[in-house]
């Protein structure tokens, strides 16, 4: 009975050095992993916004460390940022704000943008570039179109629900968010924080009416209630970057790739035009 | 191809008929069921004929045949011994009764081994249901799915994975019928078991893309599984109790004239009670099934059949938190309904009329519970068949063997989901249903044009009809197999076969779940169609040899296959708003279409003794698609793209009760999506904007790494006892001996120090005994 012994006491072997430790979850080795390192650009164009923002970053490898001399949090703060206008160019400058990230800003008594003319925002660092194109939209929905109803939820928090014809069209993009204001006074400039609630696509099968639901906080001066006109860029960047949130770590869905608009280097230049409502 | 196969219909040669036409029927011995596939030869005229799926068989003699003295004819079946009888008179039935080997180990005629390994050349192979069982299994659970993936050109890309990709098609692109009724999800526990009980099942066929003009309505393969018919002589049972499942199936006689015989068979896990009692909770974690038959002999020419299939998983985990109580639950299951009346008509002719009903549904729930209110999202898919089928085989000389037939198919889809959400805004539902009616008529003809020549060729024309008003489809489908005898033992194959099929099935490029919808062609989706050219051998050598050695060639590709845009899921698709109703994600925004390409090379060996039986499964292979949308258009590696994939089996009687058997199986790592970069590591959002979301990594190109290569050993002693009320036979079984982390999938996981890629694997080695008996 030699045979059953010598049976068991490989099982007992391959169980305990092949076995439990390490096998459910191993890292790999990072030799093969595919690395792009490229230019990241965020911005909308707003004629509403006294100030344009612009986010510059520089993409890092997939996993492991990150490169010697890599940025924090990948933003890049010295990068060379433009607008290119029907007319002029436009320097951005990197500002650190009492509120929000730091980022690169144009003021809006610069350049004014202008509905239905083409804009260009060009960043440029480290021998990468990222470049954009977008087009101011049109407001096709007349201000009094919309309909704004104050509902309380049922924790009793205040929001508001807008309704606005739906412009049967396969153009129509909407973006709703909330600035929320706080007034110091004096030389001090105000504090926004400024709110994402919703972005919409009315496609023409949808009925006449389409509607967003967008908060009111009770903290600041305030509520600055912005329902825009805008580009399917927005749109499309938005709905996939949620896509890619909600699927991290889930093994069953479809890798995301977030909709990229630029002609160079990764992110999103789009622009929103917007009907303004204070609360 | 088209004007060539209507000029071969049409120049049958009807003048040759011969008026002496030998017939009847072929049964085993001990339980009186029909054997298919036998092989019923003259050698004085070296003419021949096999039976069909019902046991019948009509063999045209020459003039004179019946009054030679010196005629026999000899009955040859893989697993039985051989009959040789004396031609019967003119005019007279010759019914045979063959008797089983009944050996642990098969022993295998020399003849009907050729036999094999000429239709694994072609692309056509049978599994018996010792072959199912002999195979070493995780947890010791016989699948037959599993055994078809030893074959050379059939692969798994998922570590105990079920699912079948055959010849670079994709699991939806088969076939799979139960006594022909199709099964649309042919796996319980997410994949890794397949819903038929070995038990239960007398024989399985697989053709590999070479299918003929009787099979369609996929593109891949076609895998007919045939159920007992139940035994008409005496009651017998086998069953068994494993660690995952407990099975008994029961078949025999109604009355003592052998003309009823029933069988019914069930199997159901026990996890959940085990669980429940160590965990304290109330989940369900289980699966079902059960098969039944019933099958009458009217008379010696009639008989009806009527079998069906009922089968369930059920997934559900209950949990309580902060004051909330969550359910999520997952079930699936597939129902088959097969009525089936067959006749002789004189001697030449066997008349099938079938009706089949089939369906498969899934239901995931969300259900939460809050301070008294409720909130429950349930997504509901499914589909439903309802089919009518005539099918006439017609004996018509020695050279030709015709096969016609009609069906209609009723499919009924619930083609998204259905949600119901009780809150405050009461209940809602965005059920989307489309029905779609499947016509189709086919003529095939078994030609032997010549001693060392035989084609099979046929036309089957289709039709599609979605109700509503959306666009229909119709389509000929050419096929074409031909085989030709080079020397004794040594044959060389040929095909070519399109084929069009009208459902998809969509399903994400990664591991899947039971949520694969099945879409219909529509005014947006059209059918998908494949084209196949194979050319293969098969050569068996002289009688005293035990090789076989099998190899083939195909190029095959796909046409207008369907699958997920960037970032879909199931779970993404809109349950909450009606169809039409803004923001609605609905299945056609989810999808993208293309085509795909697959060429390969398959070896096959087998060498048999008494006591040893070993095979070889190698395939080369390579399968590529493009999407519109994804990477650019540009074709990529397929999720089934695994380039090398060796399987060694052995079965070795130790002594005639006790059988080891081991299968190693090799095969390079298949392409999965790793993200190429990651950006935005802080909390940025939009700019000036403080919600939003956090990137944490770009997938530009889809299927962009490869994984690791896969290789496993798989071993199980088997040993038999014969006590005096039956057979006993306990299974000692070793799944992944050497335990190795075979990868499941990928995944970049953010830790304390950075991104980390993982992989993830599911079975080290997996130890089980099972107990089995028959009587």
């Amino acid at each position: 009975m030699r045979s059953p012994s010598v049976f068991l006491t490989t099982v007992s072997f391959v169980l305990l050095t092949g076995g439990c430790v390490g096998f459910f979850e191993r890292e790999l080795e990072l030799v093969a992993l595919p690395y792009e390192r490229q230019l990241v650009l965020n911005t909308i164009l707003s004629p509403q916004d006294s100030q344009i923002r612009a986010d510059v970053y520089v993409t890092a490898p997939p996993v492991g460390d990150l490169p010697t001399g890599f940025p924090r949090n990948g933003m890049v703060e010295d990068a060379y940022v433009r607008l290119v206008g029907p007319t002029d160019t436009f320097m951005f400058e990197f500002q650190r704000l009492t509120v929000g990230s730091p980022t690169y800003l144009l003021p809006q008594t610069e350049v004014e943008l202008e509905v239905g003319q083409l804009y260009e925002v060009i960043a440029e660092w480290d021998g990468l570039i990222a470049r954009g194109q977008t087009i101011i939209p049109e407001r096709m929905t007349p201000r009094d179109s919309i309909t704004l109803q104050e509902i309380r939820d049922v924790d009793g928090d205040r929001n508001v629900l807008a309704t606005w014809p739906n412009q049967m069209g396969e153009a129509d993009y909407y973006l709703l968010f909330a600035d929320e204001v706080t007034h110091f006074g004096g030389s001090r400039s105000d504090r926004v924080q400024r709110v994402l609630y919703d972005f919409i696509h009315g496609r023409n099968a949808l009925g006449t009416e389409l509607s967003g639901e967008l908060g009111i906080s009770p903290n600041p001066d305030t509520n600055v209630l912005n329902i825009c006109q805008c580009t399917q860029t927005i749109y499309d960047y938005l709905l996939t970057r949620e896509t890619l949130q909600i699927n991290d770590e889930n093994p069953f869905a479809e890798p995301t790739t977030v909709a990229n608009n630029l002609q160079e280097g990764l992110g999103l230049v789009g622009a929103a035009n917007c009907w303004q409502f204070a609360y | 191809m088209l004007r060539t196969l209507l000029f071969l219909l049409t120049a049958l040669p009807l003048a040759a008929q011969s008026p002496l036409t030998l017939s009847g029927t072929v049964t085993d011995a001990t339980s009186g069921e029909q054997l298919a596939g036998v092989n019923v030869y003259l050698p004085a005229t070296t003419t021949g004929a096999q039976t069909n799926v019902y046991g019948f068989y009509s063999l045209t003699l020459p003039e004179g045949a019946g009054a030679a003295a010196a005629n026999w004819v000899v009955f040859s079946y893989l697993g039985y011994r051989n009959d040789t009888l004396r031609l019967p008179a003119a005019g007279e039935r010759l019914d045979v009764a063959l008797v089983p080997t009944n050996q642990q180990l098969s022993t295998v005629e020399v003849s009907a081994q050729a036999g094999a390994a000429a239709r694994a050349g072609a692309g056509v192979h049978h599994l018996d249901r010792q072959a199912i069982i002999d195979n070493p299994v995780l947890l010791g659970e016989k699948d037959a799915l599993k055994a078809l993936q030893l074959l050379p050109g059939v692969a798994n890309p998922r570590e105990g994975f079920g699912g079948l990709f055959v010849r670079g098609g994709s699991p939806g692109q088969n076939l799979i019928l139960l006594d022909g009724a199709p099964v649309y999800n042919a796996f319980h526990l997410f994949g890794f078991l397949s819903v038929f009980n070995a038990d239960a099942l007398q024989r399985v066929t697989l053709y590999k893309g070479q299918f003929p003009a009787r099979f369609g309505g996929r593109v891949s393969s076609v895998v007919d599984l045939r159920m007992k018919e139940g035994n008409r002589k005496a009651w017998h049972g086998r069953g068994g109790i494993g660690l995952l499942t407990s099975r008994l199936t029961l078949e025999g006689p109604i009355g003592n004239n052998e003309k009823i015989s029933v069988l019914l068979s069930g199997r159901r896990t026990y996890l959940d009670a085990i669980y429940n009692v160590l965990s304290g909770e109330d989940d369900k974690l289980y699966f079902y099934d059960g098969n039944f038959k019933l099958n009458y002999h009217l008379d010696e020419r009639q008989q009806l059949f009527i079998s069906g299939y009922l089968g369930q998983d059920r997934f559900s985990f209950r949990n309580t938190y902060g004051g909330t109580e969550q359910t999520d639950g997952f079930d699936w299951g597939n129902r088959t309904l097969t009525v089936r009346y067959n006749r002789e008509l004189g001697d030449r002719a066997f008349l099938n009329v079938t009706a089949i009903r089939s369906s498969f549904d899934f239901t995931v729930e969300n259900e939460e519970v809050t301070r008294g209110q409720l909130y429950r999202v349930t997504y509901r898919s499914g589909i439903r068949d309802l089919g009518l089928q005539t099918d006439l085989d017609y004996f018509l000389s020695s050279r030709h063997t015709l096969r016609a037939g009609l069906s209609v198919t009723d499919h009924d889809f619930d083609l998204t989901t259905s949600a119901e959400r009780l809150d405050t805004g009461g209940e809602v539902r965005g059920a989307d249903t489309v029905r779609a009616l499947e016509l189709t008529a086919y003529l095939e003809d078994e030609f032997a044009i010549s001693p060392r020549l035989t084609a099979n060729y046929g036309l089957r024309f289709t039709y599609f009809d979605p109700r509503g008003g959306q666009r229909n489809y119709a389509a000929a489908e050419p096929r074409l197999s031909l085989s030709y005898q080079l020397r004794a033992g040594w044959t060389a194959t040929a095909g070519y076969a399109y084929t069009r099929q009208y459902l998809h099935q969509l399903s994400n490029s990664g591991p899947s779940l039971p949520t694969s919808l099945w879409v219909p062609a529509s005014e947006s989706v059209r059918p998908q169609a494949s084209q196949q050219i194979s050319v293969g051998t098969a050569w068996s050598p002289r009688r005293d040899t035990p090789w076989a050695l099998t190899a083939a060639v195909y190029v095959r590709r796909f046409a207008d296959i369907i699958g997920y845009t960037n970032g879909a899921s199931f779970f993404l698709l809109d349950a909450l708003n009606e169809p039409g109703q803004v923001n609605r994600i609905d299945v056609l925004d989810n999808l993208t279409t293309g085509n795909a390409r697959a060429a390969g090379l398959e070896l096959g060996a087998t060498y048999t003794t008494e006591r040893l039986r070993t095979s070889l499964a190698y395939t080369l292979a390579g399968v590529e698609e493009r999407l519109t949308g994804v990477n650019d258009g540009a074709y990529f590696p397929a999720a089934q793209d695994r380039r090398h994939d060796l399987t060694l089996t052995a079965r070795y009687a130790l002594r005639p009760n006790l059988l080891v058997s081991a299968n190693w199986t090799y095969g390079s790592g298949v392409p999965t999506t790793i993200p190429i970069t990651r950006y935005a590591l802080g909390n940025a959002s939009l700019p000036g904007f403080v919600n939003g979301i956090n990137l944490q990594g770009d997938f530009k190109q889809r299927h962009n790494y490869r994984m690791a290569a896969v290789h496993r050993l798989d071993v199980a002693l088997r040993w038999r006892r014969s006590p005096r009320w039956g057979t006993v036979i306990w299974e000692l079984g070793l799944y992944n001996a050497y335990s190795r982390a075979n990868p499941f999938y990928v995944s970049t996981i953010r830790g304390r120090d950075g991104y980390h890629l993982i992989q993830h694997a599911l079975f080290p080695v997996v130890p089980s005994l099972s107990f089995n008996f028959e009587f």
